[in-house]
């Protein structure tokens, strides 16, 4: 379904605080399954998580959304295909103050021009669904840190994404309320989504939710796991 | 089509959403903006409301006025003069004024006294204007004493004060009776100050004002609609050189709007990141700062225009009165008449609002054009 | 005379605008010089980037052209009564040689930055950008259009001055003068009514054929230009007596005056707006890109169903002030 082919991405280039984040990743997501980036802190997760969504665009090589190039696509259009395509969730819930609950899940949808009674009623259903129908009108710096990654998650279906993205989604959270979140996870990959997460947390290992697994360092790929033909290697998951 | 207008109803709730969360933020700039609009609108309010004014009262203003010029002063005219100005072709009606300037030391200021048309005071008797009337703390039944030309006091009942309403040409009049004027400047039967005419066809008034200084050439002839248009001129200027002066707080406005566009918080960055991120474009960050731009300049456009509205039509203008009015002892309490006009309404948007958006333009679109990448890492 | 709140005010805003759109048409000549058409990544993003800034300098530049237009003619009505000689607005801008010549700069203005806009909206919507060229090409006319807009309401205002005696429009449209517009005067109404009508028909039935079946878009967009001509003339020709019941006063201006019941002030944007779509409707038929096969079409008749709504809408107001007028001509 996405595909990168040789890509790169370096920070300020020909500048002294050069940084490659990534460096020549060839690799392909199929649908509706669940692929994992697995690596240390500034192995390039995050930006790879970024390129693999059209957040970021690649210095080298080219991203391909089911057969189409998105690395040269103008701002507008790539915009509109993300929109459409990819949830996003981050890694510090990125939620924004002062609104409320409600208002952030629908912020997504809001330069689509659906219908505003629409995307309110979508919006209410999955605050529901994901547990969080009483909170709908609070603001959101009231949440709980698993409140505000449920209602992250939320936000991430407005748009009925395909594709959802998750970077460290188990980051700031307990044993407890990570499993909740591996659970409603897992829920999404029951009904069809397909998932990309990043992360060095071994509970994320643990349950038999990541069907992929891909090892990187350095911005670099190492190795690629496919769980479901492989047994589980414990000693793998080293954070 | 339909999802044009649902997408800038969403950007519009999000704007205002935004607005409500930030106002202290957005306070400062704010009361400034209305401040600003407030000053400029009551200086254009006034000055037209002035204008309106003078043009009703030189409505009832003679359409020519002669006066006789002698080694280039105004000088006393003779009856036989009325009449061969009477005989010329055009004249409907000719009338000989009586009128003077006195100056009242009482009160350090220049009386106008004037011989009415009609429903002239007895002997004795004089009507005030209600200006006049309170700076010397007089009412009808007390009196009035003032020098004559000869320096001989005399004393004047005050039978009635005149119509507040007319304040504005009244402050400084006292109207008597042809003989106690003639007596009080010592000025002979037959002669008159000045002539007012009439005439027949309105159009033909250049024409006739020729025929004048034909017959009469040691005249000068006044003609209604050069004062109008003096006055005009003389408003328009005295309009003109606040809203000069004002354009320096409009600048200090403009760099106000533009520093406080430009800093963003690390916070609002954050946010526009995160918009990006979510599946906002530049084009619609873009369009919601436009749009906050936008409210932002018609809440206080509504509100400063509103306070300007009350401030002179109600309050009396209080804060222009000495440059618009020039400068005077007398200052009549009066009322101007309030007229909504829709190009002066334009006019003052475009005088407020567009600083503004100049102003806020680039440092706005940078903000919106931030790449989301560099935003998240920060 | 420079010194009224409205002066003040256009000459702010023209101001503003032919900076703005100076600054864009420099961006434009820049961009123009250094295309490749295998730009990279990053230039790209920079290009979109500018490109945003002005769309917007040119989306400001269209919706000041109305309040400015109307204000122009307002102020120039406004203030006739300081000419001698100055009935109407046709007056107060014949006072210096700038007045008029400002009008039309301001007219070219409004109609150039309404088809760069329908450019504009055409090319965000390809994926290859294929209006970019075109787009600012046509910048690159706009840019000077604004300046010489600033410069002639400068030249305009400062130099006005209230005992000039100018000519009423009299002396303009009347039948004793000479010129394009005495000509127009002169037009009999035997010719100039069937000439209206005869041009607004088939500009209104090929708007028609145009949303129903598709076709004669480009041809729509031709009439539409030419049909503001001709109703212009025939406004001085026979409709402007009409209003006024006078055979002898064909001013284009006085039909915005109060004691004709501001008809201007109807027909006027009726007009504008109907031909500005129109036009628009026309150049967005001719475009013929393959990433835009579908959008194009689409924005064309939605301007076409505007421009032919506004511009019966103006049609049967005209015919309505023409049958309830006294006049026989």
């Amino acid at each position: 379904m996405i595909e990168l082919v040789g890509v790169g991405k370096t920070f300020n280039p020909g500048r002294d605080n050069e940084f490659h984040a990534v460096r020549e990743v060839s690799l392909s997501i199929e649908a509706g399954r669940v692929t994992a980036l697995r690596g240390p802190s500034g192995s390039g997760k995050t930006t790879l998580l970024g390129l693999i969504g059209g957040l970021t665009r690649p210095s080298v090589g080219r991203v391909r959304l089911q057969g189409r190039d998105i690395s040269a696509l103008p701002e507008r259009f790539l915009t509109a295909l993300r929109r459409d395509t990819f949830g996003f969730v981050f890694q510090q819930f990125q939620l924004i103050r002062d609104l409320s609950v409600l208002d952030n899940v629908m912020l997504p949808a809001v330069p689509t021009g659906r219908p505003h009674a629409d995307i309110r009623t979508r919006a209410l259903r999955l605050l529901d669904e994901v547990g969080l129908g009483r909170r709908a009108a609070a603001r959101v710096q009231w949440l709980s840190g698993g409140e505000a990654q449920r209602a992250a998650i939320a936000r991430a279906l407005i748009n009925d994404p395909p594709v959802i993205l998750a970077d460290e989604p188990t980051a700031h959270l307990d044993n407890v309320l990570s499993r909740q979140i591996l659970e409603i996870l897992a829920d999404l990959r029951r009904r069809g989504r397909t998932l990309v997460i990043a992360s060095h947390d071994p509970l994320v290992f643990e349950t038999d939710l990541v069907e992929r697994v891909i090892d990187l360092r350095d911005g670099r790929v190492l190795t690629v796991h496919d769980r479901s033909t492989v047994p589980m290697d414990k000693s793998a998951c080293r954070p | 089509m339909n999802a044009w207008i649902e997408r800038q109803r969403g950007l519009i709730d999000t704007t205002v959403a935004n607005l409500r969360r930030r106002k202290a933020r957005n306070l400062g700039l704010f009361m400034a903006y209305v401040l600003l609009v407030f000053l400029l609108a009551s200086v254009v309010l006034f000055g037209d409301g002035m204008r309106r004014e003078a043009r009703l009262l030189l409505e009832g203003a003679p359409e020519l006025v002669v006066q006789r010029l002698t080694a280039g002063r105004h000088d006393l005219m003779p009856a036989q003069w009325l009449q061969r100005i009477a005989g010329l072709r055009g004249v409907a009606a000719v009338e000989g004024r009586l009128w003077g300037y006195h100056h009242d030391a009482a009160v350090g200021a220049n009386l106008t006294l004037q011989v009415p048309k009609e429903a002239a005071p007895a002997a004795g008797r004089v009507h005030l204007g209600a200006t006049l009337a309170r700076l010397r703390g007089l009412a009808p039944g007390d009196v009035l004493s003032l020098r004559d030309h000869a320096g001989q006091p005399h004393a004047f009942v005050v039978e009635a004060l005149l119509d507040s309403r007319s304040e504005l040409v009244s402050a400084d009049l006292v109207l008597l009776g042809e003989a106690d004027f003639r007596a009080f400047f010592g000025i002979a039967a037959g002669l008159y100050t000045d002539a007012a005419l009439r005439v027949v066809n309105p159009l033909e008034t250049r024409t006739v004002a020729e025929k004048v200084l034909a017959r009469l050439p040691a005249t000068r002839v006044i003609s209604r609609e050069e004062m109008r248009r003096t006055y005009d001129a003389v408003f328009n200027w005295r309009q003109g050189l606040p809203l000069m002066a004002l354009s320096v707080l409009l600048a200090a406005f403009a760099l106000l709007a533009w520093d406080k566009a430009s800093g963003l918080s690390a916070e609002e960055r954050r946010e526009i990141g995160i918009l990006k991120a979510l599946g906002w474009d530049s084009g619609d960050v873009l369009a919601m700062k436009l749009w906050e731009g936008a409210l932002l300049s018609l809440l206080a456009f509504l509100l400063g225009y509103t306070l300007a509205w009350l401030h002179v039509f109600y309050a009396g203008a209080p804060l222009f009165e000495p440059v618009l009015k020039g400068w005077s002892v007398l200052y009549p309490r009066f009322a101007l008449a309030p007229e909504v006009d829709s190009s002066r309404i334009v006019s003052l948007a475009l005088l407020t609002v567009l600083p503004y958006v100049a102003a806020t333009l680039v440092p706005v679109w940078r903000a919106a054009t931030l790449d989301p990448d560099a935003v998240m890492r920060e | 005379m420079i010194f009224q709140p409205a002066a003040l005010a256009l000459l702010l805003a023209s101001s503003l605008n032919a900076l703005g759109l100076a600054a864009a048409g420099l961006f434009a000549l820049r961009m123009l010089r250094h295309w490749n058409p295998d730009v990279g990544s990053e230039a790209q993003i920079a290009l979109e980037r500018r490109t945003h800034l002005v769309s917007t300098l040119v989306v400001l530049s269209l919706l000041l052209s109305l309040p400015m237009l109307a204000l122009f003619t307002h102020t120039a009505d406004a203030m006739a009564p300081f000419f001698a000689g100055a009935m109407c607005a046709v007056g107060s801008l014949q006072a210096n040689a700038w007045g008029l010549p400002a009008l039309w700069v301001m007219l070219a203005g409004f109609f150039l930055a309404a088809a760069w806009l329908v450019l504009h909206r055409l090319d965000t919507r390809g994926w290859d950008q294929p209006l970019l060229l075109a787009k600012y090409r046509l910048l690159l006319l706009l840019a000077p259009l604004a300046l010489a807009q600033a410069a002639l309401l400068w030249l305009y205002f400062g130099g006005l001055k209230a005992e000039v005696i100018t000519s009423c429009c009299g002396s303009l449209f009347g039948p004793a003068a000479t010129g394009a517009q005495a000509e127009l005067s002169a037009l009999p109404e035997a010719i100039a009514r069937p000439l209206f009508f005869v041009t607004l028909t088939p500009t209104l039935a090929a708007g028609a054929v145009f949303l129903a079946r598709g076709r004669l878009g480009r041809v729509f967009g031709m009439l539409a230009g030419l049909n503001f001509l001709v109703a212009l003339a025939a406004i001085v020709a026979f409709f402007a007596p009409h209003i006024y019941e006078q055979p002898h006063h064909h001013c284009p201006f006085c039909l915005l005056q109060a004691e004709h019941g501001y008809a201007g002030w109807l027909l006027y944007p009726l007009l504008f707006l109907g031909t500005a779509a129109g036009l628009g409707a026309g150049l967005a038929a001719g475009v013929r890109a393959a990433s835009l096969q579908a959008e194009a079409p689409r924005l064309a008749a939605a301007l076409a169903r505007i421009a032919v709504a506004a511009l019966a809408a103006f049609g049967a107001a005209v015919s309505f002030y023409l049958w309830r007028s006294n006049l026989v001509m």
